[in-house]
């Protein structure tokens, strides 16, 4: 059983690595896939293993994937902020250095989610009720808060308003993964459009250590556990509005230790969704949704090894993210960077296509235009986060 | 203004009411029960079967929506008395899913 569990453990490692290095691959897609497949495979395996495979392959996506978000500016929706810090600090050299830091960011929250399991099931059961009646009105303090520190206020309030209308009418059209245009466009290939047109070159990159103090790290790592909880326990709530939220909550980390603080929200919160699905039976995201189908019971037992499985994998992605960052660092200088912009761009489009269509290419067209916007302005691309936190406070206000 | 700020502006604008005119126009296709899955988590489907296995509790309207062949469990946040056992029946809602099982939160049902 040990053996079978290792080996399991291992191919789940390598199919996280492919979801999370590949730009537009979600493991809750792959998830999905699986689950279909489930008669089939259950033939040759048993369901906990299934289980342990899909957890193998979540944690190591969620470390890994900010790798293609900094280098390739190809964020997935859970590392749509990292791209803003990450692509800035690639720019001057340290695109290693950035996702050292978001490395720290998950190994950290996921050793800090792991020690509060227990408290945290305590916790949650209590909580939960009461935060769900005044989310909406924290969401509005804490955007009311990003607005006033911002330079550009009419700026900032307008591209809020126009991405929350867009987030609204792309939600009104019942796309299959109206996620996947939309943020791409925003956060995605706007930034890919704009490296091609200013002519952006990739300086050679330095293998440092960017430093982090003591006090914003803890702020920092702290925030990613908060910050993951939130999404692991409101509906509506993702990685990147939480990460908004949490850095407010922080105060002034910087950009290096927003990169450690959106390194962790993702790693947090799948661990944390094991939390959420045992004491308040409630499956947050796709993956445990399906590992929900594949067990009949969620015993202790199944909880102890799963949080066991990802403090493993945690500690061998960490590795293996060092090793492909890198190879990205050593490659990415020696491509042209505005034909690796051109191609990502031509792939994203491709996978918009094939997932949401014709009406996912319009949507990803406005996106881009409306993403484009900001550093034109000299303003944050953070408040075209409007896209996902207006429908979220008009669903708990209305 | 840059002409690239200003082309964006115009597209972002123009853009964002055309999609908004069609999110107000566009029809919800009909899916068969046995195509909702997990993909669906949190997104709005239109589906059609019969009705079963009626509940009524306080406040809520509990039933099962099956076509023959698989079934699915709706939750209406109405005690209405309209919804009976073997009524033809569409509904429009959210998937979400409860105790590892996918369901209904049903927005519109309408007797066929």
């Amino acid at each position: 059983m040990l053996t079978e569990t290792l080996l399991t453990i291992i191919v789940g490692v390598a199919a996280g690595c492919f979801t999370g290095l590949v730009p537009g691959v979600h493991v809750n897609l792959i998830a999905v896939i699986l689950l279909g497949l489930s008669a089939w495979l259950l033939k040759f395996t048993s369901p906990l293993l299934l289980s342990v495979f899909i957890i193998s392959m979540a944690v190591t996506h969620s470390i890994l994937d900010s790798i293609p978000s900094i280098f390739l500016g190809a964020p997935d929706s859970d590392q749509v902020l990292n791209v803003l810090p990450g692509h800035r600090l690639l720019t001057k050299g340290d695109g290693y250095g950035a996702v050292r830091l978001t490395l720290i960011g998950s190994l950290g929250g996921l050793i800090i989610a792991v020690a509060l399991t227990y408290p945290l099931v305590l916790i949650i059961e209590r909580i939960f009720p009461f935060l769900q009646k005044y989310i909406p009105y924290f969401l509005i303090f804490i955007i009311a808060l990003i607005i006033i520190r911002e330079k550009q206020k009419v700026w900032a309030i307008i591209l809020f308003v126009m991405a929350g209308v867009l987030g609204l009418g792309v939600f009104g059209l019942h796309l299959k993964n109206p996620l996947l245009p939309l943020l791409s466009g925003l956060f995605g290939t706007s930034g890919l459009l704009l490296s091609i047109v200013n002519k952006i070159n990739i300086p050679k990159q330095k293998f440092r250590k960017l430093k982090v103090k003591t006090i914003p790290l803890i702020k920092s790592i702290g925030s990613s556990v908060f910050a993951g909880g939130l999404v692991s326990l409101l509906p509506g709530v993702g990685s990147a509005q939480a990460s908004i939220i949490a850095s407010q909550v922080a105060g002034k980390i910087g950009d290096r230790g927003f990169l450690i603080l959106v390194g962790g929200v993702n790693t947090v919160n799948f661990i944390l969704s094991f939390v959420s699905f045992f004491a308040l039976d409630k499956a947050r995201n796709g993956a445990i949704v399906v590992i929900s189908k594949l067990l009949e019971t969620f015993t202790l037992q199944n909880f102890i090894l799963f949080i066991g499985v990802s403090l493993l994998v945690g500690g061998l992605s960490v590795i293996l993210a060092l090793i492909f960052s890198r190879i990205f660092s050593k490659y990415i200088v020696k491509v042209n960077y505005s034909i690796l912009c051109l191609s990502i761009i031509i792939f994203v489009v491709l996978l918009v296509f094939i997932f949401s269509s014709w009406l996912g290419l319009f949507v990803l067209l406005v996106s881009t235009a409306l993403g484009i916007i900001p550093p034109l302005v000299n303003c944050g691309r953070n408040h075209l986060m409007g896209c996902l936190i207006l429908p979220v406070i008009l669903f708990f206000l209305l | 203004m840059s002409k690239l700020l200003y082309f964006a502006v115009l597209t972002s604008v123009v853009g964002i009411l055309i999609i908004l005119f069609i999110s107000e126009n566009k029809e919800i296709s009909l899916l068969k029960i046995d195509e909702i899955d997990e993909s669906y988590l949190d997104h709005y489907i239109r589906t059609r079967g019969t009705s079963g296995r009626v509940g009524l509790a306080n406040k809520l309207t509990i039933f099962d929506l099956n076509d023959g062949i698989n079934s699915i469990k709706v939750i209406a946040f109405d005690n209405s008395t309209l919804i009976q056992d073997g009524l033809e029946l569409e509904v429009y809602g959210l998937i979400v899913s409860y105790k590892g099982e996918l369901e209904i939160q049903a927005e519109e049902i309408k007797i066929i």
